[in-house]
């Protein structure tokens, strides 16, 4: 079983998407989408609430953070200045440094990597940019990549693949995903553990929002719940 | 000259649009594996689709076992083929079709 961490699903195709999760062993599907619960549902696949801050001040992205906290999975802050990337990477509210390819794109810097290791913040590169482009653009957000996920290895820093799907057909399979990382300088083991990183992140944060859940360890239960 | 040890991968292509011949599969995966790998890893490739069901969209590729990654990375990187948009899913990959079927039928 596996998650995908950042799927962008479009209202209509909801079903498209659960069916391709289905069929490549996805247990988890995180959207930035606020899909309605009459949507949402219970499904299985399971569609999770995913956070991507786009504030670009500090003061905004601390707003953004204490906002969404408590109704979203994971919670990304793209790569975008340094002052916001490092504090991004200390803070164990954020799950995730989004690696973007814009043309002003801000690579991650050897200092940002290591807080983000020491936090266990990881580095997030989305699949799609790669998927969609060609010739000497798809070479420009190869080398972003590359560089980054090269720093990232270097300064400890967990790096995890995303399929960034605006489209279900844009979705990867795992294995596919595997192979992809190889593109970018990670070997397929470690593509594997990623994944496995991913998802003991989105167990562990689901669990943290459950209303019953204090801290780690300490939990409300209900007289006579939990005995055998 | 050496003899090369081939790999078979058995793969589901999905497909949004119309159906894609096994040709037009064939050579988009080439011409994946040639613009991110270059002319010598094609060269190397020795890609052949052994089966291919245009309706389920699985099949069998056969590849050199050294450009197996690369080869297989090139697949996972084809997006569109002709107008159809597509989806190509590495499932098993074994040494011999024997081996292949095998490992199918049981997962």
């Amino acid at each position: 079983m596996s998650v995908d961490l950042n799927v962008l699903i479009q209202n209509e195709y909801v079903d498209e998407y659960l069916l391709m999760a289905e069929r490549f062993g996805v247990e988890y599907i995180l959207t930035t989408e606020r899909l309605s619960q009459e949507v949402r549902g219970e499904r299985n696949p399971t569609i999770l609430p995913r956070a991507t801050l786009t504030g670009r001040t500090l003061s905004a992205l601390r707003t953004q953070v204490n906002q969404t906290r408590r109704n979203s999975v994971i919670i990304a802050v793209p790569l975008r200045g340094v002052s916001v990337a490092n504090w991004a990477a200390e803070d164990s509210r954020i799950d995730l440094l989004t690696l973007t390819v814009n043309e002003k794109v801000q690579g991650l810097k050897s200092t940002t990597a290591r807080l983000a290791a020491g936090a266990d913040v990881a580095l997030e590169i989305p699949i799609r940019p790669i998927l969609v482009s060609s010739g000497f653009e798809r070479s420009r957000i190869l080398k972003i990549y590359r560089e980054a996920t090269s720093i990232a290895l270097d300064a400890g820093m967990q790096v995890v693949l995303s399929s960034g799907a605006r489209s279900y057909i844009e979705m990867r399979s795992p294995r596919a995903m595997e192979f992809v990382g190889t593109v970018i300088g990670l070997d397929r083991r470690y593509s594997r553990e990623a994944m496995a990183w991913a998802l003991e992140r989105v167990k562990r944060n689901v669990k943290r929002l459950d209303e019953r859940f204090v801290a780690p360890g300490i939990e409300v239960i209900e007289p006579g719940e939990g005995r055998t | 000259m050496k003899q090369y040890r081939r790999r078979y991968v058995y793969f589901e292509l999905v497909v949004q649009g119309k159906p894609v011949t096994d040709q037009q599969l064939v050579n988009a995966i080439r011409k994946s594996l040639m613009k991110l790998y270059g002319e010598v890893a094609v060269a190397d490739s020795r890609i052949f689709l052994q089966r291919y069901d245009e309706v389920s969209g699985t099949g069998v590729l056969q590849v050199n076992e050294r450009v197996l990654e690369r080869a297989l990375a090139a697949s996972a990187l084809v997006y569109e083929i002709d107008s159809s948009r597509v989806s190509f899913v590495p499932k098993k990959t074994s040494g011999t079709i024997r081996a292949l079927t095998r490992k199918t039928v049981t997962s």
